[in-house]
C-alpha cells in the first residue's frame, strides 16, 4: 500500500478570490504532480464564499471540493485563530475512491436528509464496491437534530461504514454556517464524501472531561432545554453540580452564559460519557446544544485546560495504530475545547502535529464534532474526532 | 491519629466512593435503558416508523453495532426492521437462514446471549454481518402462546458480552415491541376499513360490488392480489379479480376443492401457503355466508409466501361482514328493480307529478317524476307527511287543503327537495272518496314565483343595497301607524353620511356605491329584529323602528348608527373615515301623520348637521315645532329679496383719533312681514344652509358698491371705504372670483375702494389662493372680522392676503378697566404692526373706551358711540356732516 500523495496550504489574503487561489495553489504544489483526487477547504465566513471557491476552483478545476466554513482552523501544527483565514488540502494518487455529494434544507427532516446525502456519495464513488469504506460528513449544524443525520446515514451504510466529520462554524458570531460543494455554497445543508478503500478505516474520538458527582436521570426534556433532573428543576441541580471555577477572561466572542468548565457527560453502555455542552439561559433554564433524550443517564463533567491538551496524544495514537503508512489525519475540534484553552489555544495544534510526527494534521474548529463507529450513536460535543488515511 | 493513617483512611473512602459512583452509573443506564425503549414504544407512529426508531434506541442504549428484528417463515428469518444493515443488502429479500443461537432461541423460547468463543461463526452469524465479525450478540425470541416467531437480535463488534441480567429486559422489550407493532397494525386496519367499508354499501348491482371487494380486501390486509367467487348449488365461479389474466372470469369449479374448505364452510376464515395453481404463494379467504353456507369467498394473495397475520385474518372478517350487507342491499334492489319496471314504464313518461295522500296526509305513492323534477326519489317519499316537505310558512295551508279538498282545488307552495332547495310547486287536489285519499297533480312553477317576486322586489327596494325604498318605508310606516291597538310607538330614524360628496369626487362614484353598501351592512347590524332599514336615494338612509317605547329608545339606535359610522371604511385599499348625522322622532300610533314625521326626521338629521356632524339628535314635539319654524323661516328666506324685504344698512368706520368717517359697513337687514326685524345672525346661517347666502351676498355687495359710487360723486371723488362680509359659501362657488368683481365693476365702484370681510372662525377649507389673487390683482382689500376669538387666527392670516383685522366686540367691551381683554387688545394691537396690519376696533360703545383705544396705539373704530348701522339716506346725513361730534350723551 502506498503513501496518499497530499498538499495543503493556507491564506489569509485580504481578498477572497486571492486567498482561494493561493491556498489552493501551495496545496497543489505540494502534491508534485500526483493526480488529484478531492480537494478540501476550510473558511471563514468572513469571505465572500462563492467568490472564495472560484478562486480555489480556477486552482483546482473540476477536481471533487468539499468544505465548510470554520472558527478558526488547524494545518500541520499551524493554529489558524477565528477570523478571515482558508485552509486547502489536496489529497491525490488514487488510493482512495471518493464519491462526494450534498443536500440542503436539511433543518425539515434530518434523517431523510442523511439517508439521501449517504445514497449520492455511495453512488458517486462508482459502481465497483470496496471492500472498506468510511465517510466524511461536514454538516450546518444550527440546522436541527445531528443525531438523526447519522441515523438516516446508518439505515443506508449499515454498521461497517464509521463517520468522522463535524458542524460547521461561524467565527463565534452565530450568524449561520454553510458547507461547501464543488462552486456552492450551501446553507442549511450536509455535504459528504465516501471514501472507498482497500483496508479498514477507523474514526477515533476523546475528550478529557471528568466526571463529578453522582449520576443523574433526565427525567423531562423539551427540544434543547432540559426540565428536570432526577424529578427535580434541572437548573437546581446543575448548579449544585458546579464547581467554582475562576473567573477568567472570555475569549472574544465566545458565549458568556456558556460554562465551558462544565457540561452533561450522557453516559454510554460502556460507561464512558458523551459530551453535552450546557448552558444557564436569560430565564434561568438549562439548555444543551444538542438535545439530550429524555431518560437518559447523565453525569456532570468537567475539564481543566491540562485535561484537553492530555488527551491529544490518546486520540492520535488510536487513529494511526491498525493503519498501513498514513499520510494524513482528518481532525475536527470543538469551539469548546479553544474557549476553555483560552491562553493556550495554539498548543492544540502543536501537541496534534507533534504526537502524528510524520503524518500532516488537517482539521478546524467545530460546532459539534462526528465520530461514529460502533453502533449508530456519533454527534458529540467538545470532543476531538479524527480520521487517518 | 497520624497522618499516615489518616491519608490511608481517606483513600479508602475514595476507593469505596468511586465504586459506589461506578455501581451507581451502572443502575442508573439499566435504568435508563429500559425507560428510553419504553418512551419510544409509546410514542405515536406508524408499524413500520416504530420498528425502525426502536431499533435505533436499542442500538443506542446498548451500543449495539446491528440490531435486527425478523418474524420466522417458512424456516427462514424474514427481517421485519434494521438498524446497521446496509439498505441494498440482499436480507431485506432473501430473509436470513434460522440456524444456530437463532434457531435456539426460538426452539427453546428464551433469550440467548453469546460472547468470544462460545459464538459458532457459521452457524450464528448471518451473511449480512459476517463481514462485521461480531465479538458478542443476543438473541430474544418473542411469540404468542408459547409460540414464539419472532426474533429481536443485537450484534456488537466489541468484546462485552450482554450480561444475564439483560436478558429479562430484553425479553420484555421484545414482547413490547411485537405487542406495540400489532395494536399500530390493528388500528391502522380499523381506520382503513372505516374508509373503504362505506364504499362497499353504495355498489347496488353485485358486479360492481365484487370488483371493489376484489380491489379493496388486499389493500386491507397487506395482500397484492385480490379475487371474488361466488358459489351457487357446490359450483364455485370466478365473479372478480384483480389479475384478469390468471384464469378466465366465469371459471368455475365445485367448490369443495376451493382452498381450506372445511374452514370456510365452518363460516371461518382461512389464512395459508400453497403452490401452483392458480398462483403460488399466501392466500387469505375469507368466507360470506348466507343460510349457514358460505354464497361467496373473497380472496386476497401474496406472492413473497410469507402468511397473512392474524391480524390480517381479523380484518378479513370485518371485511366480510360488510361485503355481507352490502350484497344483501344489491339482492333486494335487484328484486325491487324487477317488480317496479312495468309501472315505471307508464309513469315514466307522465311529466306532471303524481301522488296519492293518504287521510293522514302521508304520501302513499309518488310517481317517477318526482325523483326527476325534485330530486326526490319516491321510495323515500312513501309514509312521508306532505307537510313534512313543505315550508314552515306554508304547512298550516298545505294541511288545510289536504283535509279539504273541496274547498281548495288548488294550491301553491314551497316544497323542500331533495338536494335541500325551496322550490315553488302548484298542486291540484283531487279527492278520491272510495278510499279517502287525495290525488296530487304538481307542477314545478317555481320560474313564474321568482319572476313574480323579483318584479316585486324590484319595485319595493333599492338595486345597489338591497334595502327597501321610499315606497315601501311608506308602506310599512303607514300600516306601522295604523295598528292602534299595540301599546307601544313608532320611531323614524334619518341618516346622512357626512363627507359622502367628498369622497364620491375623490374615488370615484364606484368607490362611492362600495361605501354605500358596506355602510348599508353596517347599518343592518345596528337593526332590532323587525326594524326596516331603507335608503331613500344618494347618502340617506332610514331606518323604521315599528315598536319603541320611547324617544330614549330611538336615540340609542340613533346613537348605535353613529358608532357604527365612524370605523373607518376600507376602499380601494384605503382608508375613509366618515360620519353620520341622525335625526329621529318618535311617532304615536293612529296619531302621527308619516309625512310629518319624515319631514321632522329630516329636520333633526339637519339639527344634527348643523351641531357638528357625527351625532344624532332627537326631536319631540317642540322642537318639531321649531324646527317646523325654521323651515318655514328658510323657505321665506328665498323668496325675502324678490319681495323688497331686504335692506342694506351702513355703519361707520371712523379714524379714531380725528373721529373722521373714512368709510362703513354694509350690513343686511330682513324685514320679515310677520315676524319684523329678523336679527342676521338668525338668517344668515339659514341662508347660508340653503345656498340663499349666495344670491343674498352678491346682491348685498352690490347694493353697496352702488352706494359708494353715489357717494365718491358725492364727495367729489374723496375716497371712502365700504366693507362688505364674504360668506365662505360663496367662495366655494366656482367661479366666486368672476362673479365678484362683475358685480364690483357693473355698480362703477373702484375695486381698490371695496373692503371684503370674513369671520376667522368661518370654516374656509378650501384653496382659495385663485379667488384671492384675482380679487387682490383688481384692487379689492381682505380684512378678517371678528379676530382674537379662535385660536387659529393667525393661520387664516396666511390663507388670504389680509390687510385689516377687526378687534371683536367682546374685546372692545372690557377696555377699559377688564386687565385681560385689554392686554388682548395690546396684543392684537402689536401683532397687526408687526405684520403691518391696519385694526378696526368694533363694538365701541362709551367715550372711556374710544379714549382706551386711542391711548393703546388703535387708529380705527366703529361702533354705537359712533353710529348704529342706519339706511342708506341717515348714512349720507352723516357723511355730509362730516366729522363725528360727541353728544353731550355720549351715544349718537
Amino acid at each position: 500500500m502506498t503513501r496518499m500523495p497530499f498538499g495543503s496550504g493556507r491564506s489569509s489574503h485580504e481578498d477572497a478570490t486571492a486567498a482561494g487561489s493561493a491556498a489552493a495553489r501551495a496545496a497543489l504544489a505540494g502534491l508534485d504532480g500526483a493526480t488529484a483526487d478531492l480537494v478540501i477547504v476550510y473558511a471563514s465566513i468572513r469571505y465572500d464564499l462563492a467568490a472564495l471557491l472560484a478562486g480555489v476552483r480556477a486552482v483546482t478545476g473540476e477536481t471533487p471540493l468539499v468544505g465548510a466554513t470554520t472558527s478558526g482552523q488547524f494545518i500541520e501544527g499551524e493554529f489558524i485563530p477565528p477570523g478571515p483565514a482558508v485552509s486547502v488540502m489536496i489529497l491525490g494518487g488514487g488510493r482512495y475512491r471518493f464519491g462526494t455529494a450534498v443536500v440542503g434544507g436539511i433543518s425539515s427532516d434530518t434523517t431523510a436528509a442523511g439517508r439521501d446525502l449517504a445514497r449520492r456519495a455511495r453512488d458517486a464513488a462508482g459502481s465497483e464496491p470496496t471492500p472498506y469504506g468510511a465517510l466524511l460528513l461536514l454538516a450546518d449544524g444550527m440546522a436541527g437534530d445531528m443525531q438523526g443525520l447519522l441515523n438516516g446515514l446508518y439505515r443506508v451504510t449499515g454498521a461497517q461504514v464509521p463517520v468522522v466529520g463535524g458542524a460547521a462554524g461561524d467565527d463565534r458570531t452565530f450568524a449561520g454556517s454553510s458547507v461547501f460543494h464543488g462552486g456552492d455554497v450551501v446553507a442549511n445543508g450536509a455535504v459528504a464524501v465516501w471514501i472507498g478503500s482497500e483496508q479498514p478505516l477507523r474514526v477515533v474520538s476523546g475528550h478529557g472531561w471528568q466526571p463529578q458527582g453522582l449520576p443523574m436521570l433526565v427525567t423531562r426534556v423539551e427540544g434543547q432545554v432540559v426540565h428536570e433532573i432526577d424529578g427535580r428543576p434541572a437548573a437546581e441541580v446543575y448548579h449544585e453540580g458546579l464547581v467554582d471555577e475562576a473567573e477568567s477572561p472570555v475569549p472574544v466572542g465566545a458565549r458568556s452564559d456558556w460554562r465551558t468548565a462544565h457540561s452533561f457527560g450522557l453516559i454510554e453502555p460502556d460507561g464512558t460519557q458523551v459530551v453535552r455542552g450546557a448552558l444557564l439561559d436569560e430565564q434561568g433554564a438549562v439548555r444543551t446544544f444538542t438535545p439530550l433524550p429524555e431518560y437518559c443517564a447523565v453525569q456532570i463533567v468537567s475539564a481543566d485546560q491540562q485535561d484537553l491538551l492530555d488527551v491529544i496524544e490518546n486520540v492520535v495514537e488510536d487513529a494511526l495504530s491498525d493503519i498501513d503508512d498514513p499520510a494524513v489525519m482528518l481532525t475536527f475540534s470543538c469551539i469548546a475545547r479553544l474557549d476553555l484553552l483560552r491562553d493556550r489555544e495554539g498548543e492544540e495544534a502543536a501537541r496534534l502535529h507533534k504526537a502524528a510526527g510524520s503524518v500532516a494534521t488537517f482539521g478546524f474548529y467545530t460546532y459539534g464534532e462526528f465520530a461514529r463507529s460502533v453502533g449508530v450513536s456519533g454527534y458529540h460535543n467538545a470532543t476531538l474526532t479524527a480520521l487517518a488515511l | 491519629m497520624d497522618n499516615i493513617a489518616r491519608d490511608e483512611a481517606g483513600e479508602r473512602l475514595r476507593e469505596k466512593l468511586a465504586g459506589a459512583t461506578a455501581a451507581a452509573a451502572d443502575a442508573y443506564r439499566q435504568t435508563s435503558r429500559l425507560i428510553r425503549v419504553l418512551t419510544v414504544l409509546g410514542q405515536p407512529s406508524s408499524p413500520t416508523e416504530l420498528v425502525e426508531q426502536t431499533l435505533a434506541v436499542l442500538s443506542q442504549v446498548y451500543a449495539a453495532d446491528v440490531t435486527v428484528s425478523a418474524r420466522v417463515v417458512a424456516g427462514r428469518l424474514q427481517l421485519t426492521g434494521t438498524c446497521g444493515i446496509p439498505e441494498d443488502d440482499a436480507a431485506y429479500t432473501d430473509g436470513w437462514p434460522l440456524a444456530g443461537a437463532a434457531a435456539e432461541a426460538i426452539a427453546a423460547g428464551q433469550a440467548i446471549a453469546r460472547t468470544g468463543a462460545a459464538l459458532d461463526p457459521e452457524a450464528d452469524f448471518p451473511p449480512s454481518i459476517a463481514g462485521l465479525a461480531p465479538a458478542s450478540a443476543v438473541w430474544v425470541p418473542a411469540g404468542e402462546d408459547g409460540t414464539a416467531d419472532e426474533l429481536l437480535m443485537m450484534f456488537r463488534s466489541r468484546p462485552d458480552g450482554f450480561p444475564s441480567a439483560d436478558l429479562p429486559v430484553l425479553r420484555s422489550v421484545a414482547s413490547r415491541l411485537r405487542l406495540a407493532v400489532q395494536a399500530r397494525r390493528r388500528t391502522a386496519t380499523v381506520e382503513t376499513l372505516a374508509r373503504l367499508g362505506h364504499r362497499l354499501t353504495s355498489c347496488l348491482d353485485l358486479p360492481t360490488l365484487f370488483d371493489e371487494a376484489a380491489r379493496l380486501l388486499p389493500i386491507l390486509v397487506d395482500g397484492v392480489e385480490g379475487g371474488v367467487v361466488t358459489i351457487e348449488d357446490g359450483v364455485a365461479t370466478l365473479s372478480a379479480a384483480t389479475r384478469r389474466d390468471v384464469l378466465p372470469a366465469g371459471h368455475s369449479l365445485p367448490s369443495e376443492k376451493l382452498w381450506g374448505w372445511e374452514t370456510l364452510s365452518a363460516g371461518e376464515t382461512y389464512a395459508g401457503v400453497h403452490d401452483g395453481f392458480p398462483m403460488g404463494g399466501s392466500v387469505l379467504a375469507v368466507p360470506v355466508m348466507r343460510k349457514g353456507i358460505p354464497a361467496a369467498v373473497l380472496y386476497a394473495f401474496r406472492y413473497d409466501g410469507v402468511p397473512f397475520r392474524s391480524e390480517a385474518a381479523e380484518a378479513g372478517t370485518l371485511f366480510g361482514t360488510y361485503v355481507d350487507v352490502a350484497m344483501n342491499n344489491a339482492e333486494l334492489y335487484l328484486a325491487l328493480q324487477a317488480s317496479e319496471n312495468s309501472l315505471r314504464l307508464i309513469t315514466d313518461s307522465i311529466s306532471d307529478l303524481i301522488a296519492v295522500v293518504d287521510d293522514s296526509g302521508r304520501f302513499v305513492y309518488a310517481s317517477p317524476s318526482y325523483e326527476r323534477e325534485l330530486a326526490l326519489p319516491p321510495g323515500r317519499l312513501l309514509g312521508t307527511p306532505v307537510t313534512a316537505l313543505a315550508h314552515p310558512s306554508d304547512r298550516v295551508a298545505v294541511a288545510a287543503a289536504l283535509t279539504g279538498p273541496v274547498h281548495t282545488p288548488t294550491i301553491e307552495y314551497r316544497l323542500l327537495t331533495g338536494e335541500d332547495r325551496w322550490v315553488w310547486v302548484e298542486s291540484a287536489l283531487r279527492p278520491v272518496a272510495a278510499d279517502n285519499t287525495v290525488v296530487l297533480s304538481s307542477r314545478v312553477i317555481d320560474r313564474r314565483r321568482r319572476l313574480e317576486d323579483e318584479l316585486r322586489r324590484r319595485a319595493t327596494h333599492d338595486p345597489l343595497t338591497g334595502l327597501a325604498n321610499r315606497a315601501l318605508t311608506a308602506d310599512r310606516l303607514n300600516a306601522a301607524l295604523a295598528r292602534v291597538d299595540a301599546a307601544d310607538h313608532v320611531g323614524l330614524l334619518f341618516c346622512d353620511l357626512d363627507k359622502f360628496k367628498d369622497v364620491n369626487d375623490r374615488l370615484g362614484h364606484d368607490a362611492g356605491d362600495q361605501l354605500l353598501v358596506q355602510a348599508a351592512d353596517r347599518l343592518r347590524g345596528c337593526m332590532r329584529q323587525g326594524d326596516l332599514l331603507a335608503r331613500f336615494g344618494g347618502d340617506e338612509f332610514v331606518v323604521l323602528l315599528d315598536g319603541v317605547a320611547d324617544l330614549d329608545d330611538v336615540r340609542a339606535v340613533g346613537d348605535r348608527v353613529v358608532e357604527a359610522v365612524e370605523v373607518p371604511f376600507v376602499l380601494l385599499d384605503e382608508r375613509v373615515e366618515i360620519s353620520a348625522s341622525v335625526g329621529g322622532v318618535l311617532g304615536v300610533r293612529g296619531h302621527a301623520d308619516p309625512a310629518t314625521m319624515l319631514r321632522d326626521a329630516d329636520a333633526a338629521m339637519y339639527a344634527a348637521k348643523h351641531a357638528g356632524r357625527g351625532r344624532a339628535e332627537v326631536f319631540d314635539d317642540a322642537a318639531s315645532r321649531r324646527s317646523l319654524d325654521r323651515l318655514q323661516l328658510r323657505s321665506d328666506l328665498a323668496f325675502a329679496s324678490a319681495r323688497g324685504q331686504l335692506a342694506v344698512h351702513y355703519q361707520p368706520i371712523l379714524e379714531l383719533s380725528s373721529s373722521r368717517i373714512i368709510g362703513f359697513e354694509a350690513l343686511c337687514r330682513w324685514h320679515h312681514p310677520v315676524r319684523g326685524l329678523v336679527p342676521p345672525d338668525e338668517f344668515i346661517p339659514l341662508a347660508e344652509e340653503s345656498g340663499a347666502i349666495i344670491d343674498i351676498g352678491e346682491w348685498v355687495l352690490g347694493q353697496a358698491c352702488h352706494q359708494l359710487a353715489e357717494w365718491r360723486r358725492l364727495l367729489s371723488g374723496e375716497r371712502l371705504g365700504i366693507s362688505v362680509n364674504l360668506s365662505p359659501v360663496q367662495l366655494h362657488q366656482a367661479d366666486a372670483a368672476a362673479r365678484t368683481l362683475k358685480v364690483i365693476e357693473e355698480s362703477g365702484a373702484d375695486p381698490a375702494d371695496v373692503w371684503l370681510e370674513t369671520t376667522e372662525h368661518s370654516a374656509i377649507r378650501i384653496d382659495v389662493n385663485e379667488f384671492a389673487t384675482r380679487l387682490r390683482a383688481a384692487g379689492v382689500h381682505f380684512a378678517l372680522d371678528d379676530f382674537g376669538i379662535s385660536y387659529s387666527s393667525l393661520s387664516h392670516l396666511k390663507r388670504l392676503p389680509v390687510e385689516t383685522v377687526k378687534i371683536d366686540r367682546s374685546f372692545v367691551a372690557g377696555l377699559p378697566d377688564t386687565a385681560t381683554d385689554r392686554g388682548i387688545v395690546r396684543a392684537v394691537l402689536a401683532i397687526a404692526e408687526s405684520l403691518n396690519l391696519t385694526v378696526v376696533a368694533e363694538g365701541i360703545e362709551t367715550p372711556e373706551q374710544h379714549a382706551d383705544l386711542v391711548a393703546l396705539g388703535c387708529q380705527l373704530g366703529q361702533g354705537y358711540l359712533f353710529s348704529r348701522p342706519v339706511p342708506p339716506d341717515e348714512a349720507t346725513a352723516l357723511l355730509l356732516a362730516g366729522a363725528w361730534q360727541p353728544s353731550p350723551a355720549g351715544a349718537a
